[in-house]
């Protein structure tokens, strides 16, 4: 098989070569023609690692890469991989290209829903202050990010109390561009005020105006 | 920069970068805490941005672009900086960043060539972001493995907590990683110098996202890395000494995006400096080589 990769910009060659070697039978060879120093290098590197070994004959203005898909399944790295390596990848059947609108417009709209906290706990049980924790760090970890957290009552634990179980994770959610706004009067009356060490104080006003604007989410 | 003439400087400052990510929220985070670093990286605090959006309106709807400048204002406003305003023109291939006017404080102020013999150099996030957006780019990773949400968390960490977190410490010169890759930013710091000086980097102790050398070693490489390296093999000043086998690990030129402080500090403050930063948020910050006395100018990679 033959394929012409001039004038083709990175990652392209690698994904075409990619899919010629899974097209290729076993014992098959294949032809890749490159005129860029640049995507002869990555192209080199992805035979390398797929375990092959390439053969190169230079032209007068380019390469051509020969090589031979040898009867063990491509995949096998020549040196062992670590555990946390990004999945076996080239074992994947087909590539998957990351371009779904339906879901990227689902997702996103995380991003116009806010966290109501009305309490320092999730629930009344007695795992309630882990529970929340557990929660917001799991919220931290969504690719998609939420607009805010709103902290009313005892919640305002949270936002001034390094050691409140759940207050590393709001920090993370806010470290990831989370607005965190905990209720005024309520910092008043616990006599938390001058304690606030993650987000921003919001009046009744603002909360009011976030809560009517965005859809909530309650813990 | 504009000297104020009270001992205060003020920095102004303008970048924009094409998607990197799919997410638009996403993208505009990550392209103002590339914005803002310019500013953080001199030392200086973010006092108000400019919006600079170039929006394809045929191919997308308005909702994309108010989610794009939602996440720049949220990293914006992070910093406690205020966005002032903006403007958009309709362009064929969509970019946003932001113009930030930044000030200097209490006389503060990092330059990036100013590094001293006996520095230790410390990198303040992981390597490897421009090789991660090239494999989502070509399907070979989606955005939701884990080695994707770190380089996501990475690219829109903002440099702003740093600044905090190295208040008292001895600085002797710092810039932040982005197109030109560590060994390109690097040379900056060594160029422009009167007196020679010799960076030695240890390849060991590089902070890299996890996964992402496998990513590199399928060849899943920006062009900007090769051009990156090209450019510094070429050098005279500073001369970089590198084997063959360390010049073809790409991470080590990878642009990335919205990367990490790369900072110079003398040696019986960098403990302290590597601590605070790892509290601070900056968990991958690593003491990554040293500065020596040197006629030339010159970078060795061991």
């Amino acid at each position: 098989m033959k394929i012409d990769c001039k004038g083709l910009d990175c990652p392209e060659p690698v994904i075409r070569t990619k899919k010629a070697l899974e097209a290729l039978g076993a014992n098959e060879w294949l032809e890749i023609e490159i005129n860029s120093q640049i995507v002869l290098e990555n192209v080199l590197k992805f035979i390398q690692y797929s375990g092959l070994n390439p053969e190169l004959k230079e032209l007068e203005n380019g390469h051509i890469v020969r090589v031979q898909k040898q009867a063990k399944p491509i995949g096998q790295a020549p040196q062992a991989q670590p555990a946390t390596s990004p999945n076996a990848i080239l074992t994947q059947e087909s590539i998957q290209i990351p371009n779904d609108q339906a879901r990227t417009a689902k997702e996103t709209d995380l991003s116009l829903k806010v966290i109501y906290l009305n309490e320092d706990r999730a629930g009344s049980g007695e795992v309630g202050q882990s529970l929340l924790a557990k929660l917001l760090g799991s919220f931290a970890l969504l690719s998609h990010r939420i607009y805010a957290v709103v902290c009313v009552n005892s919640a305002v634990q949270l936002t001034t109390q390094r050691s409140h179980p759940a207050h590393a994770a709001l920090k993370e959610l806010q470290s990831q561009g989370v607005r965190v706004i905990s209720c005024g009067a309520c910092l008043q009356a616990y006599g938390l005020t001058d304690r606030l060490n993650i987000g921003e104080v919001g009046n009744a006003y603002e909360i009011a105006t976030l809560l009517a604007e965005r859809e909530q989410i309650t813990l | 920069m504009f000297d104020l003439g009270n001992g205060q400087a003020l920095i102004q400052s303008l970048d924009f970068i094409t998607p990197v990510v799919d997410d638009p929220f996403l993208y505009g985070q990550i392209a103002a805490a590339n914005s803002l670093s310019d500013i953080f990286a001199m030392g200086a605090n973010a006092l108000s941005a400019l919006n600079i959006l170039g929006f394809d309106a045929c191919h997308f709807n308005a909702e994309i672009a108010a989610q794009i400048m939602a996440g720049g204002a949220s990293k914006v406003a992070e910093c406690g900086a205020a966005l002032v305003g903006g403007h958009s023109v309709e362009s064929a291939e969509l970019f946003y960043g932001l113009s930030v006017a930044g000030i200097t404080q209490n006389g503060r102020f990092w330059a990036n060539n100013t590094a001293k013999a006996g520095d230790v150099l410390i990198l303040s996030k992981p390597l490897g972001t421009g090789i991660v957006c090239t494999a989502l780019k070509a399907g070979f990773l989606n955005a939701n493995q884990s080695l994707s949400t770190s380089a996501f968390k990475s690219m829109s960490q903002l440099n702003f907590y740093a600044l905090k977190a190295l208040e008292g410490v001895k600085i002797s010169a710092t810039t932040d990683v982005t197109g030109f890759g560590l060994l390109g930013h690097l040379s900056e710091m060594a160029s422009g110098r009167k007196e020679g000086i010799k960076f030695v980097i240890q390849t060991d102790a590089l902070p890299v996202l996890d996964g992402v050398k496998e990513l590199e070693s399928m060849g899943l490489v920006p062009a900007g890395a090769y051009k990156n390296r090209n450019h510094l093999l070429k050098s005279q000043s500073p001369r970089l000494h590198i084997d063959q086998e360390k010049a073809s690990n790409m991470l080590l030129f990878d642009p990335q995006t919205s990367g990490g402080l790369l900072l110079a500090i003398p040696q019986e403050h960098a403990t302290l400096a590597l601590k605070r930063l790892k509290e601070a948020g900056y968990e991958h910050a690593s003491i990554i080589g040293y500065a020596q006395q040197s006629q030339n100018t010159e970078i060795v990679v061991m």
